[in-house]
């Protein structure tokens, strides 16, 4: 405000004799300046305390117990709070990671887990107050695990597939008000890490209470599209395909975040996020192809984070049905895989080559022993052992829009075909194509996804377990069966580390996915943006983030 | 009858001749330039492995992206394929599309399109609200749908396209139809005995097709754009068979960035070969009509 008064300032003196009317229109600009400045100065605060974000999608539901998609994971991650936390660090990037080593409490003050790691007791943080208002204690975490445990969804998997619960009463217990006791039927090494998740947040119980009814006693249809925990934020409005704005929390038990107000806009093609944070329309851009991000870096006023990342990208095929039923079907896909080229044209060298089913920063991860460099005699030779020297024709799947995988898949058809596999490249829309492929309906398909627990013997539970229900590749081997269900079980570090190097090495052998890239993750951002922080499911935290 | 004919009724003959057809296109400029477009898009259709300096699918991911250039005249696209041979041999595919569906189209919309307008009756009025329905949806809408149940193929674009243009010539031959019926001279070729079929083909036909015939062309360049829409959005041809519409969306992407080749050219190809049969469809109208002609 007081620079526009100069200026106008500036204005007369520069006319040189000031008329009468140049005094009037003077007066006149600096009342109006004056008149506009006020709100123009309030609009500025309130500008630096929000931010505007543009995503692929907005979540597709804001209840924890949906299905983790990348959109909902970034919703949990802001407006949920879980009980335990791992400890923030900075590292050489000024990037703060956080340190697999270092639990910290979250909602849970405190914690004791038994020396035989078979139950844990949480003690609850005093005077934790939700966006609603309402002093969490024991009953809010109760009735979120009873939740959880009865709508058999997220909540439930993680208790029954990774801690073996079997029985709710026999594994939660309220010890007092502001005390809960979680008791598993065996030790595991995860009792403690797997409350990191996101999935597993608390929910306020006392404004939940108001949202049951008899045909909907936990409340989930208000959840939908509504939020009530003790997170950063909350939910003030929801419009699926639209939008969602976050609303900060000014009762949060690590202080008010210093963004008041996060406005996520929909906006599918990543081109036009390249143009909305170019021209200042939004903030912060997410998922961008690596060669916007290039282009992005060079462009001053706005700024790229870039961070190793743990996502596995991959084509999966169906194990069960023909041809990829035999072991070496898949093993000539992988020798045919042109990983230079692919890194090169499509990630413009910001993926690594994945070269196990565990992300490469998680604890017992191993490459030792990975054959697939592009080889296509070898992959012939496969073929024809496999009784398909003439090669054979194949649907590979992917998601509309998803323009990174169309480009590999256009790559890999012309790889494919020069040992005779020909490939049908099919455009899905996303529910379309995890439709098919949770049904078995379809052979070939991508699939990107990422551990939240950093645990070789998680991640291997979640897609290589025969008897995990997000095992779409069918994959079953005995052996790497009981060695993830050991791992699972036993405390022995030393013996977990060698048991997943002995599964990675069979799954590397045995091929289930034709192994494609780790992309990493970027994020772009205007440059007055900061504080970007990287979590195991890959969200942004906005509650870490601030504007110069 | 030819005494009692008025000259609309008379199937022309004065221009028939090639000479006429000659100085008609003199005349008409406009005229000459689509045909000359069209003669190039037939050209490219039939000379395509000749006139292509690379294979239109074969991906070569170490010249992604490249400007055009010698080894590459238009450039190449995200997957290294280059952008002059996938429009040379996206001639055929579009054109295939279009030309079966408009000739299905025809084929099977014109013969409904004299039966509805001569017989009278609930069948004719139920025919006629069926094509309502079809043509109540919007033509992209309705496509969308068509390819969406029926699958992402080549075939299944041009048959879906064919169901949507039919009630167009359907309905131009039966408003013919309608008139024609009531004319002197189907009420002596009645009256003479001719049968039904024989006033159908031989006298009311022959004197309603020339509407359809204009109607053709505007028909393929409005299927030309369809095809390429709905390949633009993902439900028309799968990827990578060289379609302009698919290439003009997968390099939309990278428009923002600079590159502009990728979406560019095949654009172009689009403009014009939709503006060879707007030209095109405009001279036949005139050509055929020639109180149309200006």
């Amino acid at each position: 405000m007081v620079n526009d008064i100069r200026t106008s300032e500036t204005f007369i003196g520069r006319l040189g004799r000031p008329t009468r009317r140049h005094a009037l229109a003077a007066l006149l600009t600096s009342a109006l300046v004056a008149a506009g400045g006020l709100p123009q100065f309030a609009a500025a605060q309130d500008r630096s305390e929000t931010l505007i974000v543009a995503g692929p999608r907005t979540p597709e539901s804001l209840d924890q117990e949906y299905p983790p998609t990348e959109a909902t994971h970034e919703m949990r991650r802001n407006l949920y709070e879980r009980l335990l936390a791992y400890e923030m660090v900075e590292r050489e990037d000024g990037i703060l990671y956080e340190d697999f080593d270092s639990i910290v409490g979250a909602l849970a003050e405190s914690w004791e887990v038994s020396d035989d790691k078979t139950s844990i007791t949480f003690h609850l943080r005093d005077g934790v107050m939700s966006t609603a208002g309402n002093e969490l204690n024991a009953d809010d975490v109760m009735w979120s695990f009873e939740r959880g445990w009865n709508l058999e969804a997220n909540f439930h998997w993680y208790m029954t597939q990774v801690l073996k619960i079997k029985s709710f009463d026999e594994a939660f217990e309220k010890v007092d008000d502001m005390t809960v006791r979680v008791t598993i039927p065996n030790s595991s090494p995860l009792i403690e890490d797997l409350w990191v998740n996101n999935d597993l947040g608390i929910l306020d119980s006392v404004e939940m209470a108001k949202h049951t009814t008899d045909q909907d006693p936990w409340g989930s249809r208000w959840l939908a599209t509504n939020s009530a925990s003790f997170g950063p934020y909350a939910a003030t409005r929801y419009a699926p395909g639209q939008e969602v704005i976050y609303e900060a929390n000014e009762n949060y038990y690590r202080g008010v975040p210093r963004i008041k107000r996060v406005i996520f806009r929909e906006m599918p093609t990543s081109s036009n996020r390249v143009a909305a944070l170019q021209a200042g329309a939004v903030d912060v851009a997410e998922w961008l192809l690596p060669r916007e991000l290039s282009f992005l870096e060079k462009m001053p006023g706005v700024e790229v984070q870039q961070v190793f990342g743990n996502y596995i990208h991959r084509v999966e095929m169906n194990n069960e049905a023909e041809p990829f039923d035999d072991p070496k079907v898949r093993q000539a896909l992988n020798y045919l895989v042109p990983r230079d080229q692919i890194s090169q044209a499509v990630y413009h060298g910001t993926a690594r080559a994945t070269h196990s089913p565990v992300s490469e920063i998680y604890p017992g991860f191993t490459d030792a022993g990975f054959p697939y460099e592009y080889n296509v005699e070898r992959a012939k030779e496969l073929l024809a052992e496999a009784g398909h020297e003439d090669g054979f024709t194949v649907e590979l799947g992917y998601r509309t829009g998803d323009q990174l995988e169309e480009e590999i898949a256009v790559i890999l058809q012309t790889a494919f075909a020069e040992a005779g596999v020909t490939l049908e490249l099919s455009r899905l829309p996303a529910s379309t194509l995890v439709e098919r492929y949770t049904g078995g309906d379809i052979p070939m398909y991508f699939f990107r996804d990422m551990a939240i627990v950093p645990d070789a013997a998680y991640g291997s539970n979640l897609w290589l377990n025969s008897e995990s229900l997000i095992n779409y590749s069918n994959y079953k081997n005995e052996e790497v069966d009981q060695l993830i269900d050991a791992a699972l079980t036993t405390i022995d570090q030393e013996k977990r580390i060698a048991d997943m190097e002995r599964v990675q090495k069979i799954v590397v052998e045995e091929a289930p996915w034709v192994f494609l890239f780790n992309p990493g993750y970027q994020l772009a951002h205007r440059a007055n943006v900061k504080g970007f922080s990287w979590y195991t499911p890959n969200a942004n935290n906005w509650y870490d983030f601030y504007k110069n | 009858m030819s005494a009692t004919m008025t000259p609309a009724e008379t199937p022309h003959t004065d221009l028939s001749a090639t000479s006429d057809l000659g100085r008609f296109l003199v005349r008409r400029p406009a005229a000459l330039i689509g045909l000359t477009l069209l003669v190039l898009q037939i050209l490219a259709i039939i000379f395509a492995p000749v006139l292509s300096t690379h294979d239109p699918m074969q991906a070569n991911a170490l010249r992604s992206l490249q400007p055009p250039s010698w080894e590459n005249w238009l450039g190449t696209d995200v997957s290294g394929m280059d952008i002059y041979s996938r429009i040379i041999y996206a001639t055929r595919i579009n054109l295939l599309i279009s030309v079966t569906a408009v000739g299905a189209a025809f084929i099977v919309g014109v013969p409904i399109g004299l039966l509805v307008g001569y017989y009278r009756g609930w069948a004719s009025n139920l025919t006629m609200r069926v094509f309502d329905f079809v043509q109540s949806f919007p033509v992209f809408v309705m496509g969308m749908a068509l390819v969406s149940v029926m699958g992402q193929e080549i075939w299944n674009v041009a048959i879906a396209l064919g169901v949507l243009f039919t009630p167009v010539f359907a309905r131009l031959i039966r408003a013919e139809t309608l008139s024609l019926r009531e004319r002197s001279f189907i009420a002596a070729a009645k009256c003479s005995g001719a049968t039904d079929i024989k006033i159908l083909f031989r006298h009311i036909l022959p004197n309603a097709l020339s509407p359809a015939i204009v109607q053709i062309s505007i028909s393929i360049g409005m299927a030309i754009l369809l095809t390429a829409g709905l390949s633009f959005i993902g439900a028309g041809v799968r990827m990578p068979t060289p379609e302009w519409g698919l290439m003009v969306s997968t390099g939309s992407q990278q428009m923002i960035l600079g590159i502009w080749w990728v979406s560019f050219f095949p654009g172009l190809a689009i403009i014009l070969s939709v503006l060879s049969f707007a030209l095109i469809a405009d001279a036949a109208r005139d050509f055929i009509d020639p109180r149309r002609a200006r």
